[in-house]
């Protein structure tokens, strides 16, 4: 294992779960096609998301503590709130059960890996440019979304300069989504099994 | 021994926690309820919350009692043998009846008491409510009064700078009007966002939306001030546009309203100048 590069061929496998010796360094995260490291990718990814949001809750339970405005203005204390929702339910909760079921669909049919691995291995690494993107947009001219995470119209079309941005972001997360779930619908799913 | 100990101490807690949190005291203080509000639809809705709540409350006792009973009676410590049966089509007809009757007996009051809040006919009074970022505008239709309601609440007590008076953000310039014992047509818009409004003490809350007229209607019984707040986020100052509804007396509203035209009411104000300077001198700010 020790003498492991990219370059390994099938006959090298020491490993009876994938067709590799992983790769070392950085690239073995970005270009891998393994089910399990995508997984726990992902599942870091939630943790980091989750502490983003939690912190943005903290924030709001702190000017909520008591009446009057103490911390937070009220167009801000809309955008922490908008974003808390859209960081927690994309950025947290719907990655944990990717990652979940990255490590375990193959695992439980009784597959080499899920459907189509490089698309698994796309789906994951649009998520950290979707929500750069996407919390970037607090800092821009106007400030992010305070709309709600249902990005409601009319009240959504008066977010500023970082409208487009925001819509972009969620397109993102939303083709990392079907991407996701085209590798892990039981169907593809089975597409994976051995003949 | 120790076990029933436990059992025993933690009923009486929950017991008197129980009782405590039923004495009504305890509820209005904490506001752990919904009001019964002021209307023969507002207490129907508490009613009905109530009736779905005791039922709630019979089916969690029934199934998480099963569940513990079972978990604790047929223990594996106990040498207690799973059961190795498959399918059962008679359980399965008891689950399926037994929710579905359940389900018919709250649809049944709920529905009776939905048709009646839908029924507008008959309205002695229209008033058409349109939200705006941040205040209400309320138009007698038929009486050509039309103004705007604002926050009264001063910054300063927004801004911690001022101690907050007693009905802190739930204060406006000019309140809703209108005549006790007299069926209310309240008609629901808005002219910018989405907005809704909710009297809690009136069993209801109806969204107001651009280019949508929503109908709902009203009939207090009891003289007095209602408070409430705008329901859907709708900018940065959606806590700022508080409603309050103060219902008077016929005679008192009649000379209301005599006021109110006497005053010659202008073209309507413009946004920025929401506040009627005439009206507000009439009245102290409720
Ligand atoms: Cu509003």
């Amino acid at each position: 294992m020790s003498t492991a590069s990219p370059a390994n061929d099938h006959a090298h496998d020491h490993d009876h779960d994938h067709d590799h010796g992983p790769p070392r360094g950085l690239t073995r995260w970005i270009f891998t096609t393994n089910h399990k490291d995508i997984g726990t990718l992902y599942l870091l990814f939630s943790l980091l998301m989750f502490f983003v949001g939690g912190t943005m809750a903290l924030f709001i339970r702190a000017e909520l503590f008591q009446p009057g405005l103490q911390v937070v203005n009220p167009q801000l204390f809309n955008e922490l709130t908008t974003m808390h929702a859209l960081v927690m339910i994309f950025g947290a909760v719907m990655p944990a059960f990717v990652g979940l079921a990255n490590w375990l669909i193959p695992m439980m049919i009784g597959g080499p890996d899920m459907a189509l691995p490089r698309m698994n291995n796309w789906s994951f690494w649009i998520m950290p440019f979707a929500f750069t993107l996407l919390l970037s947009t607090l800092f821009m001219p106007g400030g992010g979304p305070a709309g709600g995470w249902t990005l409601y119209p009319p009240l959504v079309l008066q977010t500023g300069q970082a409208f487009p941005f925001v819509i972009l972001a969620i397109h993102m997360m939303g083709a990392s989504s079907i991407m996701e779930r085209s590798t892990s619908s039981p169907r593809s799913s089975i597409c994976a099994l051995p003949a | 021994m120790g076990i029933s100990r436990f059992a025993k101490c933690s009923g009486t807690i929950l017991a008197s926690a129980f009782v405590w949190a039923w004495s009504t005291g305890a509820q209005a203080e904490l506001g752990l309820n919904m009001p019964r509000g002021v209307t023969s639809v507002s207490r129907e809705v508490y009613d009905l919350h109530m009736l779905i709540f005791w039922i709630c409350v019979a089916i969690g006792v029934v199934v998480f009692g099963v569940m513990f009973w079972s978990i604790f009676h047929h223990r594996k410590s106990l040498g207690v043998v799973p059961a190795q049966f498959h399918e059962s089509t008679f359980v399965e007809i008891v689950w399926t009846v037994i929710p579905m009757l359940i389900l018919i007996g709250m649809a049944v009051p709920a529905t009776k008491t939905l048709v009646k809040m839908y029924d507008a006919r008959d309205a002695e009074l229209t008033v058409k409510v349109t939200g705006y970022q941040w205040r209400w505008q309320y138009d007698y239709l038929d009486q050509e009064i039309k103004f705007f309601s604002v926050l009264s609440t001063p910054s300063a007590q927004i801004r911690n700078v001022a101690t907050k008076g007693e009905h802190y953000l739930l204060e406006v310039d000019n309140p809703l009007v209108v005549p006790v014992g007299k069926k209310v047509r309240i008609l629901t818009t808005a002219a910018d966002v989405i907005h809704s409004w909710w009297v809690p003490e009136l069993g209801w809350k109806k969204d107001a939306i651009p280019g949508f007229i929503n109908e709902s209607w009203t009939l207090i019984e009891q003289p007095g001030i209602y408070r409430g707040q705008c329901a859907e986020l709708c900018g940065k100052d959606h806590g700022y546009m508080p409603i309050v509804v103060k219902a008077v007396p016929e005679a008192e509203f009649k000379e209301w309203l005599a006021q109110m035209k006497s005053k010659n009411q202008p073209t309507p104000q413009t946004v920025t100048n929401g506040s009627n300077p005439q009206i507000a001198a009439g009245g102290k700010t409720l």
